[in-house]
C-alpha cells in the first residue's frame, strides 16, 4: 500500500548513457550555458541558476537570499512591479523561482518562439532590478505569511527546522532557507540591494535551456541578451566547516496541533562536494536499500514484521556543496513507545554496519535506480533541473550523464563502508514530535521537556 | 513504489504557482477544470511541453471487448498505462464502511497468487515496474509505468493482482492501521480539516460529503469480505477505461488486453451481496459560514460554491472566469488584491472541480489570524466585484494564457496518459486535443460576464475558517 504520508520527491537520476545529451559553451563574460535538446514538442524550459543561496547570507541576515528572490518580480528599470510574470502569462508561459541553501534559480516554460523575449526579460533583471521601499514592505509580509504556511503552521516542519539547527553547529546550512522570523523583519532595503549587486552577475550564474533547441540556435540568443551584461568581480569563497561532533543530540518538539507522533533521525553525511565524497553514490544505494519503498529494510522490519510503525522512509540528496543529511522518517503506531521504536530502528542500522547488504538487495536497488534514470528523461524540465542543480554546486554536467554507470559500479562493501562512516551516534540528531498533553507519559528516557527544547545528551 | 527521496520538497522555497504548489492542497485541478485525486495530480504536475501527437489519439479493441485509447511515443523505451474503474470510487462506499474503496486500492499491491506482500513488491522491483492503485470520489485508478521490455511481466503481475489478490489477514490489519494513522495525521492539516468541513456542509447527506479515506470507525469496519465483494463487483471488463502512452503498438495493446485483462469477468458477480452501484446527482448545495477552531498561527480560509458541468455550453466561460478570479497565479484578481496590493497572503487560489455528479468552484487563502477578518472581506469584495466587473481585457488576457500554455500541460507520457483517461471518462472525444483551444477561443466577454453573474454570489458560497 502506498499510504506513506511524507512526500518523497524523486531524485533526479538521469538516464542511461546513450549519446551525450547535453551541449555546453561559455559566453565571453563568463556565463556558463548548458543546452539539453529534446525535440518532441516546440516548447522550452529556460532556467537561470545563481550560485548564491541561504548559506551565503551574513550572520544575522537569514532569509535575505529568499527575500530577494521574491523581490526579483518587483520591477526593473523597464518593467513595473508584477509585469515580468504578467508578460510571461500573456504569452502562454509559466514562471517561478526557488531558493535553496546553495542556489537561487528562476525559470520559465514557454513555446520556443517566445524564448528570446524571456531571455531579454531575465537578462534585464540580472542587474537592473529596481526596488522601492513600499514594495519591500509589502513583500516582507508575504514572506512572513509564506513562513507561516510552510513552517509555523506545520509541526513536522518546525521539528525539522530545529533538527537542522542542531545538526549544523557551525555551518550556515543550519539556518532555515526562508530565514528566522525576527531576522526577516529586520532586513533593510540597502542590505538587500548590496546582496543583489554582490551576487547577481553573468559570471556568477548558469543558463540551462532544455527542450526544442540546440546550442547552435541558442548561442546567438544568449549573446544578444546575457552576453551584453558585464561580468562582476568574483566573490571570495568562504570555507566554513564543522567542528568534530562529539555528542548525540536529541530534539523534542511538542505542539498542541500534533495528533500523531513522529520520529526522525538525521545523520551528517558527505555529499558530492564534501570530504568523503567517494561515499556519495554508495549512500544513494544505501538510502534505497534501507528506506526506498515497501521492500526496504526499515519498512519490512518496522512496519510489516514488528508492526511498530505506520510508515518508514529514508532521504538523502548527494547534490550539495557541504555535508548533507542522511535522514530517516518514521510514523510510529500510537501504542508503540518511542524507546521501543528507537531500539528497533537502531538495530537495523547496526545490522547494516555489521553485516552489510545482500547482493540481491544491491541488484534490486540498482535496477530501480537505472530504470528511474530512463523514466526521468520523459520530463524535459526535470532534466534541466538535474543539470542546473549539479552545476550550480560545482559538479560537471558529466555528473548527471554518468550517474547510472556510477550507481551500477557500487559494491556491497562500499555500501557497508558508507553506512559505517555515517551511522555514528555522535553525528546524529534524533527528533521527536509529540502532542502537547502526552509529553510526560510518552517516553521515559529521551523525552522530558514540556516545551520545545534542544536537549543534548546521550541517547 | 517509493524511491529514495531528495530533500527538495522541504528545502526549496519559491514563489507560489497556484496549481503546482500550494494552490489546491487537497484536490488539484488538471487541464480544463477536471478534478484529479491529489496523488494523481501531484504526479501530473511539473514539466514542459507538447502539442505532440495531438492528431494521433487512436483506439484499439481486443477480442475480449476491451478498448483502449493510446498514443504511440517512441522517443523513449517506456510505456505508461492508466486504467480507470467506473463506479469504483469512494462515493460508492456502503454506509458505515466509508473508506472501503481506499482500503481496496491499498490492498491490491499487497500480494497475489503465490507471492505474499513482500514477494509481490520484490517482483515489481526486480523489473523496475511502477504499479499503483488510487481512488477519488468517482473512480478507482490503476497506474503502471515500465520499460517496454518488462511490459509483459508488468501486465502478468497486474492480472494476478486483480484476479488473485491474497488479502492476507495480517496485511489487512496492518493496512487498516496505516490508514487510521494517516487519518489522524491528516487531522493536523488545516487544509484537510477545512475541506472536510466544507464538503460536509455543501453535500449534506450525499456520499460526496465524506472524505474518501473514510473515518476511523468505518475503516475499522471494513473486512476482507468487503474487499472481496468490491473486487468481484467492480473490477470487471465492462467498467474499465484503458489508456496507454509510450513505445507500443495497437497489436501489442490488443494482445495485452486479451491475455491479461480478458480473464477478468465481463460483468459484476453479485453473489447476493450487492454493493451500491448508483450515486444520485447533486442537485442542491448547502451554504453556510463556519469556523473550526485550531491553535495555528495562520488561519486557513476556504470557500466553495456551484461550478459548471463539463458538458455545459458555458463550461469554457467558467474556465476563463476561474483563471481571472483565482486560477491564474499572479495574474488573478485574488492574488492581486490579497497578496500584491496588501501583503496579506502567500497564496490565494480558485479552481473548478468536476465530479461525475457535481460541479464546484473552490477557492482559498491563508493569513495570520489577526488578519482573517480583513482577508475574508477582501475575498468577498473580489468575488462580488468579479460578478459585475469582468473586462474585455481580462478575458483577452486569460484566453491568451490558456491557449498558449495548453501544450505545457501534456509534456510527459504520464501526463498525456492522464489526459486521455479524463477525455474518455468525460466523453470528450478523441479529437479533444485539437478542439480544445478552439473552444477557449470562442468564449466571449459576454459569456464570461453571464457566468460570473450566475456563479459569483457571496451568499451562494460556503466559507470555512480553520484557525483563529
Amino acid at each position: 500500500m502506498r499510504l506513506v504520508v511524507l512526500i518523497l520527491a524523486l531524485s533526479m537520476l538521469p538516464f542511461q548513457c546513450m549519446a551525450a545529451i547535453y551541449q555546453q559553451f561559455t559566453l565571453a563574460n563568463g556565463m556558463q550555458v548548458v543546452v539539453i535538446p529534446n525535440h518532441r514538442v516546440p516548447v522550452v524550459t529556460h532556467m537561470v541558476w545563481y550560485k548564491v543561496g541561504a548559506k551565503d547570507e551574513e550572520v544575522g541576515k537569514s532569509g535575505i537570499a529568499h527575500f530577494l528572490e521574491h523581490l526579483m518580480f518587483k520591477g526593473t528599470e523597464k518593467l513595473k512591479p508584477g509585469e515580468f510574470s504578467s508578460i510571461i502569462a500573456k504569452n502562454g508561459g509559466n514562471d517561478n523561482a526557488f531558493t535553496s541553501q546553495d542556489f537561487t534559480a528562476y525559470f520559465q516554460t514557454i513555446s520556443k518562439d517566445k524564448l528570446l523575449l524571456v531571455m531579454g526579460l531575465e537578462a534585464e533583471r540580472m542587474t537592473k532590478l529596481k526596488l522601492s521601499d513600499d514594495e519591500i514592505k509589502k513583500e516582507r509580509e508575504v514572506v512572513l505569511e509564506e513562513r507561516r504556511t510552510r513552517t509555523e503552521n506545520e509541526p513536522s516542519a518546525m521539528l525539522m527546522e530545529q533538527m537542522k539547527a542542531a545538526l549544523y553547529q557551525n555551518h550556515p546550512y543550519g539556518r532555515p532557507i526562508i530565514g528566522w522570523s525576527h531576522e526577516i523583519k529586520q532586513l533593510s532595503p540597502s542590505e538587500i540591494q548590496s546582496f543583489y549587486h554582490l551576487h547577481y552577475a553573468p559570471n556568477k550564474a548558469i543558463l540551462v535551456v532544455s527542450g526544442d533547441i540546440t546550442a547552435e540556435e541558442l548561442r546567438p540568443l544568449a549573446e544578444a541578451t546575457y552576453g551584453k551584461v558585464p561580468a562582476a568581480k568574483p566573490n571570495v569563497a568562504k570555507n566554513i566547516t564543522e567542528p568534530p561532533h562529539i555528542a548525540p543530540i536529541h530534539v523534542t518538539y511538542t505542539d498542541e496541533k500534533v495528533k500523531q507522533a513522529e520520529y526522525m533521525m538525521y545523520f551528517l553525511a558527505p555529499g558530492q562536494r564534501s570530504v568523503g565524497k567517494e561515499n556519495a553514490y554508495a549512500l544513494t544505494v544505501l538510502a534505497h536499500i534501507l528506506g526506498g519503498g515497501e521492500t526496504s529494510r526499515l519498512y519490512q522490519s518496522l512496519v510489516v514484521n514488528q508492526k511498530v510503525a505506520a510508515s518508514a522512509s529514508v532521504f538523502y540528496d548527494d547534490v550539495s556543496t557541504f555535508d548533507t543529511v542522511f535522514g530517516m522518517y518514521v510514523i510510529p503506531h500510537p501504542e508503540t513507545s518511542l524507546a521501543e521504536l528507537e531500539k528497533a530502528l537502531r538495530k537495523q542500522l547496526d545490522l547494516i554496519v555489521d553485516k552489510g547488504v545482500t547482493s540481491e538487495e544491491l541488484e534490486r536497488a540498482k535496477t530501480v535506480i537505472r530504470a528511474q534514470s530512463i523514466y526521468d528523461r520523459d520530463s524535459s524540465k526535470g532534466m534541466a533541473f538535474a543539470f542546473g542543480e549539479a552545476m550550480v554546486v560545482g559538479l560537471s554536467p558529466d555528473y548527471v550523464e554518468t550517474l547510472p554507470d556510477k550507481m551500477n559500479a557500487v559494491t556491497a562493501k562500499q555500501v557497508q563502508d558508507a553506512a559505517r562512516l555515517v551511522f555514528k551516534p555522535q553525528q546524529s540528531v534524533v527528533g521527536v514530535l509529540l502532542p502537547k498533553q502526552q509529553d510526560a507519559k510518552a517516553d521515559k528516557k529521551p523525552v522530558s521537556s514540556p516545551k520545545q527544547s534542544t536537549a543534548r545528551g546521550k541517547i | 513504489m517509493t524511491l529514495i527521496s531528495t530533500y527538495r520538497y522541504g528545502t526549496m522555497l519559491g514563489l507560489c504557482v497556484a496549481i503546482l504548489t500550494l494552490g489546491a492542497p487537497q484536490m488539484t485541478v488538471a487541464a480544463d477544470g477536471i478534478a484529479l485525486p491529489p496523488k494523481v495530480a501531484a504526479k501530473a504536475s511539473g514539466g514542459v511541453s507538447t502539442a505532440r501527437n495531438l492528431n494521433n489519439v487512436r483506439e484499439v479493441s481486443g477480442k475480449s471487448g476491451l478498448t483502449a485509447w493510446y498514443v504511440e511515443e517512441h522517443a523513449l523505451p517506456i510505456v505508461s498505462v492508466r486504467i480507470a474503474i467506473k463506479g469504483g470510487g469512494a462515493a460508492y462506499d456502503p454506509a458505515g464502511k466509508e473508506g472501503l474503496a481506499n482500503v481496496v486500492a491499498s490492498m491490491l499491491d499487497e500480494g497475489a497468487g503465490s507471492y505474499d506482500s513482500q514477494a509481490f513488491q520484490k517482483e515489481l522491483e526486480k523489473k523496475a515496474i511502477q504499479m499503483s492503485f488510487d481512488i477519488d470520489n468517482d473512480y478507482l485508478f490503476i497506474e503502471m509505468k515500465m520499460l517496454k521490455e518488462n511490459a509483459d511481466r508488468a501486465f502478468e503481475l497486474l492480472s494476478l493482482a486483480l484476479t488473485k489478490p491474497r488479502l492476507d489477514t495480517g496485511d489487512m490489519a496492518r493496512v487498516r492501521k496505516q490508514i487510521i494513522t494517516a487519518i489522524t495525521k491528516s487531522e493536523e492539516d488545516p487544509n484537510y480539516v477545512g475541506e472536510k468541513a466544507l464538503n460536509e456542509t455543501l453535500f449534506g447527506k450525499h456520499p460526496y460529503a465524506h472524505p474518501s479515506i473514510g473515518n476511523r470507525k468505518s475503516v475499522e469496519a471494513v473486512g476482507t469480505g468487503d474487499v472481496k465483494t468490491y473486487i468481484s463487483q467492480k473490477i470487471t471488463r465492462n467498467q474499465m477505461v484503458v489508456t496507454m502512452v509510450g513505445d507500443v503498438s495497437a497489436d501489442t495493446i490488443a494482445n495485452w488486453m486479451d491475455k491479461y485483462l480478458g480473464v477478468l469477468p465481463d460483468q459484476a458477480k453479485t453473489n447476493g451481496k450487492a454493493l451500491p452501484d448508483k450515486v444520485a446527482e447533486v442537485t442542491q448545495l448547502n451554504y453556510r459560514t463556519q469556523t473550526v477552531s485550531r491553535p495555528i498561527p495562520q488561519s486557513v480560509i476556504m470557500f466553495a460554491g456551484k461550478g459548471v458541468k463539463r458538458k455545459d455550453p458555458d463550461f469554457y466561460a467558467a474556465y476563463v472566469l476561474n483563471y481571472i478570479l483565482g486560477g491564474g497565479s499572479f495574474e488573478s484578481k485574488l492574488m492581486k488584491e490579497l497578496r500584491e496590493k496588501r501583503g496579506l497572503v502567500y497564496s490565494a487560489y480558485t479552481y473548478l472541480e468536476n465530479y461525475k455528479y457535481a460541479s464546484l468552484l473552490r477557492g482559498g487563502a491563508a493569513t495570520q489570524s489577526k488578519n482573517v477578518d480583513q482577508a475574508l472581506r477582501v475575498i468577498k469584495d473580489v468575488v462580488q466585484d468579479a460578478s459585475n466587473n469582468i473586462t474585455e481585457q481580462d478575458v483577452a488576457d486569460a484566453k491568451r494564457y490558456l491557449i498558449g500554455s495548453f501544450p505545457l500541460q501534456l509534456d510527459t507520457n504520464d501526463k498525456l496518459a492522464l489526459f486521455l483517461t479524463i477525455m474518455q471518462l468525460d466523453n470528450l472525444g478523441k479529437d479533444f486535443l485539437q478542439q480544445r483551444n478552439e473552444s477557449v477561443a470562442k468564449v466571449t466577454a459576454q459569456d464570461v460576464k453571464r457566468v460570473a453573474k450566475s456563479l459569483l454570489s457571496v451568499d451562494k458560497l460556503s466559507f470555512v475558517v480553520v484557525g483563529k
